[in-house]
């Protein structure tokens, strides 16, 4: 019994010194593995955090550039900018309805100087004189000619609108 | 460290037993084990299994459990993260920025001076001193060198690495807007606490809110988008901080409001104070409290406007009925004088564009007292006005309520209420009669449907938007006429209480407006603080001259920005236009060449 015993206690002595030597081993270059990668993480984790930071800095320092206070001074100064006049804001409506038709719905009501009468016609609206547009000099055909008598419209609009204010 | 005791440990091992081996083996030739060893060698054997299985043990312990000693030069403070604060259209208006704080462990430190030395190449701005004497009490666990200092002298501090000195990793908050919008958005202590605004009111009533702002892995937090929208911030506080200028007043104040849900989209209140500076010096100043809540003011004739939608609402007045205002009104002892005296009869919008106070005087007292009151009390003018601010006063109101206290309330004397709560009644006038709580957080047109409260009728709510457009076009008001935006507003002009009586050249000036009147979008409050009389005015400083004008410059700005479309084709407009160029003159650059350029590009 006693024999036995002693026997299990030395095959295990001998086992445990054994393993634990392997085992020791392969645990160290396995720690050493692992801290390895570890360092690399927290070397990219450094890294990705550093440059969140850098943006985050970057997103306000760009919002601070962006401030509208810092914006009026600068155009002012630099641009020789103000505020809009009343009679410059223009709506979205207002530069559609400026625009000529197209020639097959003008056609279709029947007139030959069609984007220029209609122009007119719009201007006048707009203006809200009722006088016909001036400046119905002859214009070539075309889309050259559209955008000469859209421009000739929008400036006697304008022509109106500062008569109208002058009277 | 394991390592060489292990291998040292076998060798040992081996040689004990084999010299009880010899012994043994004379008998029964084995070479390992004894039949009968002596219980000193059991023993031994004993004590190195437990050893062995010890060691095994604490190296799996060391290896696989434990975690490597956390002493590093920087550490990163744990705190509940605080939320950007933005505005309407995203604009960040308040943020934490990442910055690092120097601190040192006393206990830790190997050589005080020479530590010092080191730290004053990298901050030459320190209190030596001071630190020596703090840095060299080993009881001492921490102390601060300096707070959320800039990078690269973190960097450098990092690279010195001194012994005891560490660098923990904090948050600063920081407004890119400066003092655009200082007093909505308040301000945090160094160690971000909201003191202020809306920092304050996230870590009190908006506690709830703020934590459902934050994300679920506890980094990071969803902004807390404001109603504000900075556009038309700048476009208000630099129109009011050339008025204030201009009328060298004391103090000024503005607020635009959505008339239909409430929403604040730009509140200032000058002098103001910038946030970003440390030591709070402007903010605590006490000039820089927020005048359109922390303020009561006496709102003047602006209250006018609550009178006649009572008056209106209550069937007692009709816009075509007369009231005598022939005389100064007697009511006991006190004796209630027009302005603009026409000493006539005059219809009811008559007595809205003069800002009769004895027409309007005469309205509230056939209404009554009681109703009157009541009425007051159903637009919540009794009541402290709370919104997510908050800076908020209690309206100051007449100790008692009789005839006479009535009657100078009808006209706006006598009581004193926050700006903005004037402004939240001013809207519900002509939003079509819905009470709105104003709110500086973004809402919808539902929510805010739903949470409103009715107190005049639609009906009476177009009177009243009669009567505003009206006052813009011939009355107090015309200043303010924008062109072609269709503005309507009513004027205030209060005496200032100077050593307890009513002062006569000291005013406070009021206009409440909003445009465009044929469907009211938003409202436009501007308040100057004593306004000088200029030769321009004429010697006038009354509403009419300064804060009109000024509300005037401001919608003209705001109406592009905010989508409100100029309706230029209508005689009024023409007639403002032609006002609008005798007060600001013909634009600089000419319209014709703006065209012809565009055209030829």
């Amino acid at each position: 019994m006693r024999v036995t015993l002693m026997r299990i206690m030395g095959v295990a002595n001998v086992v445990l010194a054994a393993g634990l030597v392997v085992v020791a081993m392969f645990l160290y270059g396995r720690e050493h593995e692992v801290r390895k990668v570890e360092r690399q993480i927290r070397k990219l984790e450094q890294a990705r955090k550093l440059e969140e930071d850098a943006i985050r800095l970057l997103a306000i320092e760009w919002q601070s550039l962006r401030n509208p206070m810092r914006l009026e001074a600068l155009a002012r100064l630099k641009l020789n900018l103000a505020p809009p006049d009343p009679l410059a804001v223009r709506t979205e409506g207002a530069a559609l309805n400026m625009l000529p038709l197209r020639p097959s719905e003008a056609v279709e009501e029947g007139a030959v100087s069609t984007d220029r009468d209609a122009l007119s016609a719009l201007a006048a609206q707009a203006s809200g004189v009722g006088a016909p547009a001036p400046e119905t000099r002859e214009t070539g055909d075309g889309a050259a000619g559209a955008g000469e008598a859209a421009r000739n419209a929008l400036n006697g609009l304008i022509r109106d609108a500062v008569a109208g204010e002058e009277r | 460290m394991s390592a060489p005791m292990m291998q040292a440990a076998p060798s040992e091992q081996a040689a004990r037993p084999a010299r009880a081996d010899t012994k043994a083996g004379e008998r029964h030739g084995t070479w390992l084990l004894v039949r009968e060893p002596r219980p000193r060698v059991r023993f031994i054997l004993g004590l190195f299994v437990v050893l062995y299985a010890a060691v095994a043990l604490k190296a799996a312990w060391l290896m696989l459990l434990q975690e490597e000693p956390s002493r590093r030069v920087v550490v990163h403070k744990q705190s509940i993260p605080r939320p950007d604060i933005v505005d309407r259209n995203g604009n960040v208006l308040a943020a934490d920025v990442p910055r690092a704080s120097i601190f040192a462990e006393p206990y830790r430190m190997a050589n005080v001076d020479q530590a010092l030395m080191a730290l004053m190449s990298v901050l030459p701005d320190l209190d030596v001193q001071k630190l020596r004497r703090r840095l060299s009490d080993k009881r001492r666990k921490f102390v601060w060198i300096a707070r959320k200092v800039p990078r690269e002298v973190e960097s450098r501090i990092v690279a010195l690495a001194i012994p005891g000195i560490r660098v923990m990793k904090e948050k600063k908050r920081v407004y890119p807007m400066g003092r655009l919008a200082s007093h909505v958005i308040g301000f945090t202590d160094i160690d971000k606490r909201g003191l202020s605004g809306i920092e304050r009111w996230l870590d009190t009533e908006g506690r709830l809110f703020m934590a459902s702002r934050a994300e679920a892995s506890g980094k990071g937090a969803l902004p807390v988008p404001l109603a504000l929208d900075m556009r038309v911030q700048q476009a208000l506080r630099a129109e009011l901080d050339a008025a204030m200028k201009k009328f060298r007043a004391i103090g000024a104040g503005g607020l635009v409001m959505d008339v239909n849900t409430g929403e604040v989209l730009a509140l200032v209140s000058l002098p103001d104070y910038d946030p970003n500076d440390p030591n709070r010096k402007e903010a605590l100043a006490k000039d820089r409290l927020n005048r359109m809540t922390a303020g009561v003011f006496e709102l003047g004739s602006v209250i006018k406007a609550v009178t006649f939608a009572m008056a209106l609402e209550n069937g007692t007045a009709w816009l075509e009925k007369k009231y005598d205002a022939r005389f100064p009104l007697r009511i006991g002892r006190a004796k209630i004088k027009d302005y603009h005296a026409q000493r006539r009869w005059l219809t009811v919008p008559e007595i809205f564009i003069y800002s009769s106070n004895i027409g309007t005087a005469r309205m509230a007292l056939e209404v009554g007292l009681q109703k009157h009151w009541a009425f007051l009390q159903k637009v919540g003018l009794t009541e402290r006005l709370r919104t997510e601010l908050p800076e908020s006063a209690k309206p100051l109101l007449p100790r008692r309520w009789s005839t006479i206290t009535s009657v100078t309330a009808s006209f706006g004397h006598g009581f004193a209420v926050q700006p903005l709560q004037g402004a939240a009644v001013a809207a519900s006038l002509i939003n079509g009669g819905r009470l709105i709580t104003p709110t500086f957080l973004k809402r919808d047109r539902e929510t805010a449907l739903a949470m409103s409260k009715r107190v005049i009728s639609e009906a009476t709510s177009r009177k009243m938007r009669h009567l505003f457009r009206l006052n813009a076009i011939e009355g107090t008001a015309k200043r303010a006429a924008a062109p072609g935006y269709r503005v309507g507003g009513k004027t205030g002009t209060a005496e200032k209480v100077v050593n307890g009586r009513y002062s006569k050249d000291h005013r406070l000036t009021t206009f409440i407006g909003a445009f465009p009147m044929d469907d009211p979008k938003y409202l436009v409050l501007v308040m100057l603080d004593d306004p000088r009389p200029l030769p321009e005015t004429h010697g006038f400083a009354t509403s009419g001259w300064n804060a009109v004008p000024t509300a005037g410059r401001v919608i003209a700005r705001i109406g592009p920005l905010l989508g409100v479309a100029p309706r230029l084709d209508t005689e009024e407009a023409k007639k403002e236009l032609i006002r609008w160029r005798r007060l600001y003159g013909k634009p600089t650059v000419t319209l014709p060449q703006v065209a012809q350029s565009a055209a030829t590009r």
